[in-house]
């Protein structure tokens, strides 16, 4: 009997976990031919928030919450930096070398979407393809941010880490036809304070590191344009000869 | 989640993790800290010959600072109205192409007990280009080093003398600016005081100033691009 129930726990939770999606690296042929009409849209921006991994019972949520209540109330006193304008941005990049780009204006929200479940490595997760002619797009490109904030560490009751400031997400292209992605980038940036970070109540060290993560994330998510486009500006250039 | 059976558990977890920690941290910290002798060793005898009151004298001497300016050792009396006690520390990057200065200084008036100004100014050298760095800065006796190293001191006397005199704009936006320390690409949050064409100068989170060398990127994306020379103003201690 209990070999039973070790074997239906077993069973239940590893249907109940999932790989995470690798990334996939942005090839030169994704914006070809040169019709393809690719859509660029972002999440909602979330709030800035202090996670606390670890503090994980409900007193120790309240104590960790607590001991770091000026720090979250000056985090949300900091600006986004123009992180929405990331879609304006590699918009830019594409439209430089001919590739049709449509920016969405309005937030996407991903959980209002149908979930997929395939075992096919590579297919989306959610259901893209309703906006294949909701936006009349072939393709469409999504930055989603799902954390911006900071990170401190906890066991139970006791910090185990400075706090340090952080930003987690994902980047991806997804085919609109085949629901597949051609592009994955999950980023994960996190950085200390100089010097100190208790610095009550502007946190000066954690408020750079802050600003900082942000920039880089950007970073991340612009480069594959800037370099791709170099490529992809010749595939154009070859298969328009071509056509010609 | 620290696997304790109980609270006594958890906290002898707990300590076991923080003393694991600081040990790491501190065999990090010996371990930069012997890498950072090892990177210093080629300079060690120009270094033990070159004294503050040379690096002190030659910056005063090509100081823009307008006046009559004179040296004097922290044990001595004051002989002007205004002293400038200064605080220096210099850094090397880990790739030897640049010199970073972080100079503590204040500036004190006769009869008045509390300073008039105090402030941290740090200077970023531009980055050297060359291929042997250990030649570079060594040779001829250290003229390099000694000429780089006391030139990012007088600017930073400079910078004080020019916040003193309140010549930096009062209300610039606060933003993300990017620049160089010897060959890798920095970030700082700060107010952009003065935006030159191959030097910035910002204030800082924290109010201290940064003299540091323009990103390329950064003059193309600036509005006000080359600003006229600030620090060839005259400056006049009041």
């Amino acid at each position: 009997m209990k070999l039973v129930i070790a074997l239906l726990t077993f069973v239940v939770l590893s249907g109940c976990a999932s790989a995470p999606q690798q990334p996939i690296q942005l090839q030169s042929n994704v914006f070809a031919p040169s019709s393809t009409r690719i859509g660029i849209a972002m999440t909602e921006l979330p709030k800035q928030s202090v996670q606390l991994p670890g503090a994980d019972c409900l007193l120790c949520i309240l104590a960790a919450t607590a001991a770091n209540s000026g720090l979250s109330t000056h985090i949300q006193t900091l600006s986004y930096e123009n992180l929405s304008d990331l879609k304006k941005d590699i918009a830019g990049s594409l439209s430089k070398h001919g590739v049709e780009v449509l920016v969405i204006d309005e937030n996407l929200n991903l959980d209002k979407l149908k979930s997929i479940s395939s075992k096919e490595p590579g297919t989306a997760s959610k259901d893209f393809t309703i906006y294949k002619t909701q936006y009349n797009i072939d393709k469409l490109l999504v930055i989603d941010i799902a954390h911006l904030g900071m990170i401190r560490t906890y066991a139970s009751y006791f910090p185990t880490s400075d706090p340090k400031a952080t930003i987690n997400g994902a980047g991806f292209l997804v085919n609109l036809s085949s629901n597949s992605y051609e592009w994955y980038l999950p980023i994960n940036i996190t950085k200390s304070a100089d010097v100190s970070w208790d610095e009550p109540p502007k946190y000066p060290g954690l408020t750079n590191a802050y600003y900082q993560v942000i920039e880089l994330s950007k970073d991340s998510f612009s480069q594959p344009f800037a370099n791709l486009t170099t490529n992809a500006a010749a595939t154009f250039d070859s298969s328009a000869a071509q056509v010609k | 989640m620290y696997p304790a059976p109980n609270a006594a558990g958890l906290i002898a977890a707990l300590i076991t993790h923080g003393l694991i920690n600081e040990t790491a941290k501190k065999n990090q910290k010996e371990n930069l800290e012997r890498m950072s002798l090892e990177a210093l060793r080629p300079y060690a005898s120009i270094l033990n010959d070159y004294h503050h009151r040379e690096l002190m004298q030659t910056a005063l001497n090509n100081s823009l600072i307008p006046g009559e300016k004179t040296l004097i050792d922290h044990t001595e009396s004051p002989v002007a109205d205004f002293v400038i006690t200064s605080l220096p520390k210099f850094f090397f990057t880990q790739d030897q192409s640049t010199i970073i200065l972080d100079n503590i200084i204040s500036v004190s008036r006769q009869g008045i007990e509390k300073p008039v100004f105090q402030n941290t100014i740090r200077v970023i050298s531009n980055a050297s280009t060359e291929k042997d760095f250990v030649t570079y800065w060594s040779q001829n006796n250290g003229t390099k080093l000694k000429e780089v190293s006391s030139n990012i001191f007088a600017q930073s006397l400079e910078l004080a003398a020019l916040q003193l005199n309140n010549a930096f704009p009062q209300e610039a936006a606060e933003k993300t600016i990017r620049y160089m320390q010897g060959n890798m690409q920095k970030m700082e949050r700060g107010t952009l005081l003065y935006q030159g064409c191959k030097r910035m100068i910002v204030k800082t989170l924290r109010g201290s100033l940064m003299s540091i060398p323009v990103k390329l990127d950064n003059v193309n994306n600036e509005s006000s691009k080359c600003s006229p020379a600030l620090l060839g103003s005259v400056l006049v201690l009041q």
